[in-house]
C-alpha cells in the first residue's frame, strides 16, 4: 500500500434526538460498515455503545467527545494501544443490590472476555444526576457532586495502574412519562444521553485519560411496544459491558511530548461524516477548516438546526448514510463526486 | 466545590475558526466550557444561539486547561 491510512471521524452526538444513532447504539451497523472501508475509523461511546450489545472493530477507535474535540483542534493526538488497565468508579447513590449487578458485570467482563480491570472505587458522595432539557430539546444536565467524582478517579488512578476510567452513576428513576414512553418506542430524545456526556468530559479534562459512562437504572417494566432502536438497553440490569470493553482499547491521549510515528493527529482526518442539521460542534468548526471533507447526512435528523451553510462550511450533502459510504469509497479512490453524476459540466475558465 | 451549570446564551456570527473561539471566550465569562454546541442560527441577525454546560470551580483538582488553539 502506497497511501498514508484513510482515516474517517463518524460523529453522532449524543443527547440530540437523532433518529439514527440517538437510541442504544443504533449507529453501531453505520460504524461497522465504514470500518469496512476505512483504515481507521474514529468514532465515539455514543456511536459503539450499545449496553449488553457491542461489536469490536479492530480498526476503530473509541474517543470520548471532549477528548476528540481536543483531537479536531489539534491539541490532543491519539496513540492506539493493545489493552488499556480499567478502573471503575461507582456513585454512592446506587443501591447495594444494584451496585452488586455491576460488579457482577465488570467480573464477567475479567471471567468470560479476559479485560484488564483494575480496582473500582465508590464515591464518597452521591453524585445526584439532575436531568435537563434544553431550549433546543436536547437533553443536558448537571451533578450536584462532580468534585466527588473526580476525588474517586484521582484516587484510583494514583493507587492503582488504571488508564482508562468506567464510571456509573445512578440516574433518577422518575423519569416523565412522555419523555420514557416516546424514547422506548423510538421517537424521542434520550432522556439520559446529554448529562452523560458531561460526567465523561469531566473526568476526560482533568485527568487527560479515556472515560466513558453508564447509567445505573431500576430495571423497566416489561413494554410489548419497544422500538429495535432502543431495545439493547432492555436486555439486562446494566449497560456497562460495552463500555468496558470500549476502554479496554480505547486510545490514549497525546498532550505533550515526545510524539511518536503511530500517534494519529487531525491531520490525518480524510473525512468527518455527521448529521446534516449537527453541524454547531467544536470538533465540526475545527475540522472543517483543515482539508478534512465533511460529509452531512440528511435523512438523520436531529433536534439542532445547524447546516453547514448556516455556518459557511464547505461540506458534501447525501441524503443517507449508504450514499455517505459512497462518497468516502469516492473520496478514497480519489473520484471526484460530479465524475458519479450524469450532467457533468465542462471545465470552467478563470475569469 | 465542583458546580455545573447550564447556559443559553448567543454570539454573533463568524468563520469557524474565529466563531470557536468567540464562544470560547463568551463562555468563560460563566465558568469553564465543558460542552457546548451552536443549536441553530439566526441569519437576520446574525446570531448563533448556544447551549453550554460550564464548571464553576472553587477547590478541585487543578483543571490542566489545553493550550492556545493550534491552526491545523
Amino acid at each position: 500500500m502506497s497511501q498514508r491510512p484513510y482515516t474517517v471521524v463518524l460523529v453522532i452526538p449524543t443527547g440530540i434526538g437523532a433518529t439514527i444513532g440517538g437510541f442504544a447504539g443504533d449507529a453501531l451497523p453505520i460504524a461497522r460498515a465504514i470500518a469496512q472501508i476505512s483504515d481507521r475509523l474514529i468514532t465515539h461511546p455514543n456511536v459503539l455503545n450499545g449496553a449488553q450489545l457491542y461489536w469490536p472493530l479492530p480498526n476503530a477507535y473509541y474517543v470520548e467527545g471532549y477528548g476528540l474535540d481536543q483531537f479536531a483542534a489539534g491539541r490532543w493526538g491519539l496513540r492506539p494501544v493493545h489493552q488499556n488497565p480499567i478502573g471503575l468508579v461507582l456513585d454512592q447513590g446506587i443501591e447495594p443490590d444494584l451496585q452488586l449487578r455491576h460488579l457482577q458485570v465488570a467480573d464477567a467482563t475479567r471471567a468470560t472476555l479476559g479485560l484488564h480491570l483494575t480496582d473500582y472505587i465508590v464515591t464518597d458522595a452521591p453524585l445526584h444526576v439532575e436531568l435537563r432539557t434544553a431550549a433546543s430539546g436536547a437533553t443536558w444536565g448537571t451533578l450536584q457532586h462532580a468534585d466527588s467524582l473526580l476525588r474517586a478517579v484521582d484516587k484510583l488512578i494514583s493507587q492503582t495502574e488504571a488508564r482508562a476510567i468506567a464510571v456509573v452513576a445512578r440516574f433518577p428513576d422518575n423519569l416523565s412519562d412522555q419523555a420514557l414512553q416516546l424514547y422506548r418506542s423510538g421517537q424521542g430524545v434520550d432522556p439520559l444521553a446529554g448529562v452523560e456526556a458531561v460526567i465523561s468530559h469531566l473526568v476526560v479534562r482533568t485527568f487527560h485519560l479515556p472515560c466513558a459512562h453508564a447509567p445505573a437504572l431500576s430495571p423497566l417494566p416489561l413494554e410489548a411496544d419497544l422500538s429495535p432502536r432502543a431495545a439493547a438497553e432492555e436486555l439486562g440490569y446494566t449497560f456497562l459491558p460495552c463500555v468496558l470493553v470500549g476502554l479496554s482499547r480505547a486510545p490514549q491521549f497525546v498532550t505533550q511530548p515526545p510524539t511518536q510515528s503511530t500517534d494519529i493527529w487531525a491531520d490525518q482526518v480524510d473525512a468527518l461524516i455527521l448529521p446534516e442539521t449537527a453541524c454547531g460542534g467544536s470538533l465540526t468548526l475545527s475540522l472543517s477548516t483543515s482539508r478534512t471533507q465533511v460529509i452531512t447526512v440528511q435523512q438523520n435528523q436531529t433536534r439542532m438546526k445547524v447546516s453547514p451553510d448556516d455556518l459557511g462550511i464547505s461540506a458534501l450533502r447525501v441524503n443517507s448514510y449508504l450514499e455517505a459510504i459512497g462518497a468516502i469509497a469516492a473520496h478514497r479512490a480519489g473520484v471526484a463526486p460530479a465524475a458519479l453524476h450524469p450532467d457533468l459540466s465542462r471545465i470552467r475558465s478563470l475569469p | 466545590m465542583l458546580k455545573t451549570e447550564l447556559i443559553h446564551t448567543e454570539v454573533d456570527l463568524a468563520p469557524p475558526a474565529e466563531l470557536q473561539r468567540s464562544i470560547l471566550t463568551h463562555l468563560q465569562s460563566w465558568g469553564d466550557p465543558l460542552r457546548w454546541a451552536i443549536t441553530a442560527v439566526d441569519p437576520t441577525r446574525q446570531k448563533a444561539q448556544i447551549e453550554a454546560v460550564v464548571t464553576l470551580d472553587s477547590s478541585l483538582p487543578k483543571v490542566i486547561r489545553p493550550t492556545e488553539i493550534r491552526t491545523i
